[in-house]
């Protein structure tokens, strides 16, 4: 599966949340990016800003207060069969000590942003982005929490998301 | 940055490569096998050596000396003509030998001059008593073959194969007053070689091919240097591997800085230091009590822990996790933590739970910011990396010139050698290596 222009508009268009697609690299940088973070991904590159959709929308939904959310939803196609999913991303590069990682907050994120992409399935795997000097942190921190946290729950770098979604 | 404290190595076991920085908390992190521990007692012997140099030297003496107090006591024990004096000669040769044995000398001339006398007295009053035919005289060929004793290490140094000749007892007397001087000597010039001896000798006999000892990048010590200089910056170093030291008769220790450390914890300091804020700290919330050395019972030779509700207990019978920060809390209460102290700590992490891991944790840091004492750690376990970084960063706004990591990495094309790896702040690579254990676990179940 990799990420497809069209399918992320299509899944932005079917929650009325095409105002919310941004370039990625702008929601990089808001996240704690860097230039050299932003080169990696074509400067056209669209996603869904999954804060300001929460931000926008809590209240049309009927909820009282915001639900955390994961920071990006793109929308992924595979090729060869035409099926298509949304990855949802949790940008964590500004983060400077991986052990305030607490399961049932990304286990939020990852059930809030789950409710606005109802039209499309959720790809399996969540990713948690660390930038290069947490990324080891981090993976030992996802392994050893306990309970533990399940194998979906992904980090990694902006490298190896782009190598594996880009 | 420069270096408080810097020490570089090559080519020692399994260590290849080390150029460590002591500027305050320094964790060497590896895999079983890359050198930490052997980079660690290193570290320790020779600071440790460097600072007693002085009874190094005296220790050198006592033991050259040996094989004459050995003669003497023989003069003295088949020539006395009776009992009483037989006692008085042994008692005085005694005192003499304990003082040289135990006890810290200040001035060798003067102690010299005192054993050249009491040799010449004993042997005066050998003669005079079989003059007097007060005693027999011993065999001209027993005392020869003593004597060739004491003489036959020289020989063994001047690589000659000939025997030692016939000695008389005058020689004897010269051989003190050599001995002394050079000691005096010594003491004086401050010898690298005998501190490279010393090294040698706790390692089997084996020394690294290069050993650098720099202080605020004056070299103190080095295998080629002719003199030792003085350490400014460390003069006291301790080392601590086990909570088990607490339950080791001396006898049984194979390790004398296990010997050397539960001396420490003994002492008892003028000026105590309970009431700084880490000890109230670490007995008020941490332990829950605090230890001491049992000076109550003149037989025992045990440390107790005397609990917040009242209770005491043999601290052997603690649990080990207690026992770990006991070792500290009584460093600190016995005012031994200063900052001219090198506390080398080798896997703290053992026996703690991770909450008191962190908590170990906060003591180092806390230490390392109150008193400026230095901590070398050698750790792998991500729990005491990680809490030691981060609370370092949280509490200290110049962490990053105190605090220094390296990782021992395989030396490529070997196995079994290491270089340790200077990544200052990062312990990125320390995790990575931590991780590896993920993907064998992984192998194991899939």
């Amino acid at each position: 599966m990799k990420y497809c222009a069209d399918t992320t508009k299509t899944v932005a268009e079917n929650i009325n949340a095409v105002s919310y697609l941004q370039r990625l690299t702008e929601i990089i940088k808001s996240e704690g990016g860097t230039d050299d973070d932003c080169i990696l991904f074509y400067a056209d590159t669209h996603a869904i800003n999954g804060d300001d959709l929460e931000k926008c929308t809590f209240s049309i939904r009927g909820l009282t207060e915001l639900q955390s959310s994961m920071d990006i939803a793109v929308g992924l196609r595979n090729s060869e069969t035409n099926a298509i999913e949304v990855l949802l991303v949790e940008l964590k590069l500004k983060i400077r000590n991986t052990d305030s990682i607490e399961k049932r907050n990304m286990e939020a994120k990852v059930s809030g942003s789950s409710l606005h992409f109802n039209q499309a399935p959720i790809h399996e795997k969540y990713i948690f982005i660390f930038n290069n000097h947490f990324i080891q942190q981090a993976i030992n921190r996802f392994r050893r929490i306990n309970p533990p946290l399940g194998g979906n729950y992904v980090p990694a770098t902006l490298e190896q998301l782009k190598d594996q979604y880009f | 940055m420069e270096a408080n404290v810097r020490i570089q190595l090559k080519n020692f076991w399994a260590v290849e490569e080390a150029d460590i920085l002591l500027n305050g908390i320094t964790v060497v992190a590896g895999i079983n096998g890359s050198g930490k521990s052997t980079l660690s007692k290193l570290i320790y012997y020779t600071y440790h050596n460097i600072i007693h140099y002085e009874e190094i030297v005296q220790a050198k003496l006592y033991d050259n000396l040996r094989s004459i107090i050995r003669f003497l006591d023989l003069i003295i024990r088949n020539t006395s003509k009776d009992e009483n004096e037989l006692n008085r000669k042994l008692n005085i040769l005694e005192r003499e030998e304990a003082i040289l044995r135990k006890e810290k000398i200040s001035d060798i001339n003067h102690f010299k001059n005192e054993w050249v006398l009491l040799a010449n007295q004993i042997f005066a009053e050998y003669f005079e008593n079989i003059n007097k035919k007060n005693t027999g005289a011993l065999s001209e060929q027993r005392i020869q073959f003593v004597l060739r004793g004491i003489f036959r290490n020289d020989k063994q140094k001047s690589n000659t194969n000939d025997d030692v000749q016939d000695v008389d007892f005058n020689s004897v007397i010269q051989k003190i007053n050599e001995l002394f001087t050079e000691a005096s000597q010594a003491l004086t010039i401050r010898n690298a070689s005998i501190l490279r001896d010393s090294i040698q000798r706790v390692f089997n006999g084996d020394i690294p091919t290069e050993i650098n000892i720099v202080e605020l990048n004056d070299k103190i010590f080095s295998l080629d240097a002719l003199h030792i200089g003085i350490s400014y910056n460390i003069q006291n170093v301790i080392y601590i591997d086990t909570p088990f030291m607490f339950d080791m008769e001396h006898k049984y220790v194979a390790f004398d800085y296990r010997v050397t450390l539960r001396d420490i914890l003994k002492q008892k300091a003028e000026n105590k230091n309970n009431n700084t804020e880490i000890y109230r700290w670490l007995s008020g919330q941490i332990m829950e009590g605090e230890a001491d050395y049992d000076t109550k019972d003149v037989f025992s030779d045990d440390f107790l822990f005397k609990r917040s509700d009242g209770s005491v207990f043999n601290i052997k019978d603690c649990a080990t996790g207690l026992q770990a920060f006991a070792i500290l809390q009584l460093l600190i209460k016995n005012g031994q933590i200063n900052d001219k102290t090198l506390i080398i700590i080798d896997e703290p992490e053992a026996h703690l739970h991770p909450q008191w891991i962190t908590e170990y944790a906060n003591l180092i840091v806390n230490l390392n910011k109150a008193t400026g004492a230095k901590f070398l750690l050698a750790s792998h376990n991500p729990d005491m990396v990680s809490a030691i970084r981060y609370i370092s960063e949280a509490k200290n706004s110049d962490f990053a010139e105190i605090l220094n990591f390296y990782l021992a990495q395989p030396v490529p094309g070997s196995k079994f050698k290491f270089k340790f790896n200077h990544l200052e702040q990062n312990i990125e690579p320390i995790f990575e290596s931590f991780n590896l254990s993920f993907e064998r676990l992984k192998g194991y179940i899939s």
